[in-house]
């Protein structure tokens, strides 16, 4: 390391905790100037969190940070602000109907009413445009102006400011691969100047070509200090996954039958912002197997998901079970056919949150049970006490309202409700995200019990171990394409991962 | 079967209603009258004779059928402030059914086709916003609002050519009144009817598909679309029932009160009717109740004004202040909820 160069920023020690889970244990790392620093790490990993630390959105529980060689405590991001941190968050903090200049009067301490701050503030934003060579127009509205740009207003915002600490997180997650270019030479131009950037990624060949450092986070931990000169892919991709062996002791795992129940072709589907996130999927889906769903976050796996449940639309494709063709986006189709989900979202989705837990019994049902053309309220109540008995949910009953459940036991009771159904395809979407280990453990053996019983499931998962562990196979997405599959013992988690990041099909 | 929640939902209520009558106190008191003497011809006269009940009971129906059509709405997290047009509406088919020559003609018929043509005619003004709703996006407060406009002057356009009578800008009467529930008062079988159609709520609401349904939409509409429900058909049938039952209110108040069509038939129950829904707080019996207290409300302010000299729209800032007494409280304790929870994600 040059030791010529000033330190921007200093952390050691940062252990931050939610609950039972460390989202950071003891992180150190250092930020010089001039330098980009690449930060890559798995869904989870911790980086996010440290980062809303560095920026004062959350507090650590232990640990130090020294902004140029001085110690301080991060209050707020405006205290970030002030001492010259800045961030380009993923989802951008802009006002859409104003435009570039408005949107950074509105962080700037003078008064927004004024027209000379207005011509003044665009003078200058002229000015660092030429320095860095960012081309955006500043007095179109945000809203109408493509995500690149708004990206590029939210940069300009920073460097109004004089942040001279700039983290960027997954840039170029939304970008098109030739606006990664300016990008990137907007970044080259900012360490010119003295700037440290700090450039989280998953993308490897990015993170290897625009940073001088790289340090990884595995788990919550920071395993690897590299320079980006003399590392190799592989010694990354080593340090990304950690070198813990999945237990696969205790699933029985049994060969599927040669009956295709469930398949989709040429999926095509936009995300909620409209852009086109799923490009043509195939994937079939054998009698009695668990097909895990590998990718990096982004990659078109929260769509699939909703699409294959019916309850989002496509562009293109169908979707068919036991050869029966299902009209996409008709929830109700697919329900009367034997497609269980469990979205990833447990509460206001999986159900409603005001809702008692036996009325949260009757979602995703088909058939209501009746008595005389009305609910039968009792027999309701009846079945969903078994459900509550039968999968150890915690609560103090079918009366309980739904949203003071726990995790855990909000996730066993729909999981419940969606397997007495004995559905032909599960659907399950992140089951085990947020849960402790046991209530995890709970998840994946009921998985692999209906399995046994004939359900087929498709598990979306950002866990390795657990795909490793209950998939018979696992398909790799990547930019809302299937780049391969592998089955679970004849790969390693270095290979998924690779694939994941679309190094390799 | 009332939860910890349901309590707290009563307490709620009851308090908001009492700060209100506090609140309401100290402007009877800066206007020169005493509250008790005030609040007591307001509230404990009206009920003294047999003809005042009765007067209670003429505001009691319309309050409590727009209650229920509101509630409808509020079930799924839509608000319906079109009650005045939508009851007009359904004043102006009963009316039409109900005068000669169709009224002679249909003779007792009148009636029920009448209400059944008001129910018709208040759903269909109703469901212009939920298609607008549903199609375009639109607010559906807006439309609604806006759709009371166009039906008074509607109505206005309809009595002064076509069907005024006496010079005056009035509908004729109509042939067939509904009966008296009682003798010498002024009850009708309107009250019956009301209390029916309450039953039906209740029974719809919590015991068919379709009000499970509805909840569910009003719950989470994420949760609803997973649940395999068609959103959009329930927010435009929960828009159409609802002024299906102002439409009833509309028939009712033709039938049972004022006997013939003006321009003022709706008064003020269409924005009366959501203070009942939302003191009700959708439950059957505290619509019940909920109508019942504003019924009193209103036929007890003009006894107010005789006797104390404080104006008849004193009921009016009353019902104002209860309402936002109860906002406010929801907001506390949703409040609480929320940071809660909010806790527990983090």
């Amino acid at each position: 390391m040059d030791n010529k160069k000033k330190s921007l920023l200093k952390i050691e020690g940062i252990t931050k905790t939610f609950g039972k889970v460390v989202a950071n244990d003891d992180i150190s790392l250092e930020l010089y100037e001039g330098e980009v620093l690449a930060l890559l790490g798995e869904n989870g990993a911790g980086k996010s969190t440290l980062m809303n630390i560095i920026y004062g959105i959350y507090r650590p529980d232990a640990g130090r940070i020294e902004i140029r060689g001085k110690e301080t405590k991060i209050a707020s991001p405006r205290y970030a602000l002030n001492k010259g941190i800045g961030m380009v968050h993923q989802h951008f903090m802009l006002v859409g109907r104003c435009n570039a200049i408005e949107n950074i009067c509105l962080i700037s301490k003078t008064s927004p009413f004024s027209l000379v701050n207005q011509k003044r503030i665009a003078a200058s934003l002229e000015e660092i445009k030429a320095r860095y060579g960012i081309d955006v127009d500043i007095h179109c509205p945000v809203e109408q102006l493509s995500i690149s740009m708004q990206q590029k207003v939210e940069i300009l915002k920073l460097l109004y400011t004089g942040a001279d600490i700039l983290i960027l997180d997954e840039p170029t997650a939304v970008l098109l691969p030739q606006e990664c270019e300016a990008l990137f030479s907007i970044i080259r131009n900012m360490t010119k100047e003295g700037k440290g950037v700090i450039f989280i990624s998953h993308k490897l060949d990015e993170i290897i070509e625009i940073s001088d450092r790289v340090d990884v986070l595995a788990h919550g931990k920071m395993c690897g200090h590299l320079i980006t000169k003399e590392a190799d892919k592989n010694a990354i991709v080593k340090m990304m996954s950690g070198d813990n062996v999945p237990d696969m002791s205790g699933y029985v795992k049994q060969k599927p039958q040669d009956e295709v129940v469930f398949s989709c072709r040429g999926i095509e589907a936009y995300d909620d912002r409209k852009a086109k996130t799923l490009d043509g999927v195939d994937l079939e889906v054998y009698k009695g197997e668990i097909i895990g769903i590998a990718g990096v976050e982004g990659n078109g796996q929260n769509e699939l998901a909703e699409v294959l449940a019916g309850v989002r639309k496509v562009i293109a494709g169908s979707i068919s079970i036991k050869g029966k063709s299902l009209r996409p986006n008709r929830p109700a189709d697919f329900i009367k056919n034997g497609v269980g989900y469990i979205p990833a979202e447990r509460n206001g989705v999986g159900t409603v949150p005001d809702f008692m837990l036996y009325e949260n019994w009757l979602l995703r049902k088909a058939h209501f049970p009746t008595k005389n053309g009305m609910i039968d309220t009792k027999q309701v109540v009846h079945q969903s006490i078994g459900a509550i008995s039968e999968y150890d949910v915690r609560t103090t009953g079918p009366l309980e309202r739904s949203a003071n459940l726990s995790g855990g036991n909000l996730q066993k009771f729909i999981l419940s409700r969606e397997l007495k159904k004995k559905p032909e395809v599960l659907i399950c979407s992140y089951p085990t995200r947020g849960l402790d280990v046991k209530a995890a453990c709970f998840v994946r053996n009921q998985i692999t019990k209906a399995k046994q019983e004939g359900t087929s499931t498709i598990l979306f998962s950002g866990d390795m171990e657990e795909l490793f562990t209950i998939s018979d196979r696992i398909v790799v997405l990547n930019r809302g394409k299937v780049v391969g599959e592998r089955v679970p013992e004849q790969t390693t988690q270095e290979e998924i991962i690779l694939m994941m990041m679309g190094e390799k099909a | 079967m009332i939860t910890k929640k349901g309590l707290q939902r009563i307490g709620i209520l009851l308090l908001a209603v009492l700060t209100a009558m506090l609140a309401g106190a100290v402007i009877i008191l800066l206007s020169g009258a005493n509250p008790l003497t005030a609040y007591y011809s307001m509230l404990v006269k009206p009920m003294t004779s047999l003809g005042n009940i009765g007067g209670v009971f003429i505001h009691f129906i319309p309050l409590l059928l727009i209650g229920i059509g509101v509630s409808f709405t509020f079930h799924a997290k839509l608000n319906n402030l079109g009650g005045q047009g939508q009851m007009l509406m359904g004043a102006l088919g009963m009316t039409l059914i109900g005068i000669p020559p169709i009224g002679e003609a249909l003779g007792a018929f009148s009636l029920p086709v009448g209400f059944l043509v008001a129910m018709i005619f208040g759903a269909f003004w109703a469901a212009i916003a939920g298609f607008m709703k549903t199609r375009f996006g639109a607010s559906e407060i807006v439309v609604t609002l806006m759709l009371n406009y166009i039906a008074v002057q509607a109505i206005n356009y309809i009595l002064f050519y076509h069907l005024r009578t006496d010079g005056e800008i009035r509908s004729p009467r109509i042939v067939k009144m509904l009966p008296k529930l009682f003798e010498g008062t002024r009850i009708t079988w309107g009250v019956v009817i009301a209390l029916v159609l309450v039953v039906v709520y209740a029974i719809v609401m919590a015991k068919t598909k379709f009000g499970f349904n509805l909840r569910t939409v009003g719950g989470s509409i994420k949760a609803a679309k997973y649940s395999g429900i068609n959103t959009k058909l329930y927010y435009f049938l929960s828009m159409a029932i609802s002024g299906a039952f102002c439409g009833i209110a509309g028939a009712a108040q033709i039938s049972g009160n004022t006997r013939r069509l003006t321009e003022s038939t709706a008064g003020d129950y269409g924005f009366s009717g959501i203070v009942v829904a939302m003191l009700g707080s959708l439950h059957p019996v505290g619509l019940v109740i909920a109508s019942f207290l504003m019924a009193l409300l209103t036929s007890g302010s003009s006894m107010m004004q005789t006797d104390t000299g404080i104006p008849e729209s004193f009921t009016q800032v009353l019902q104002a202040l209860i309402v936002l007494f109860i906002l406010m409280g929801m907001a506390i304790s949703d409040g609480k909820v929320k940071r809660r929870k909010g806790g527990k994600e983090k």
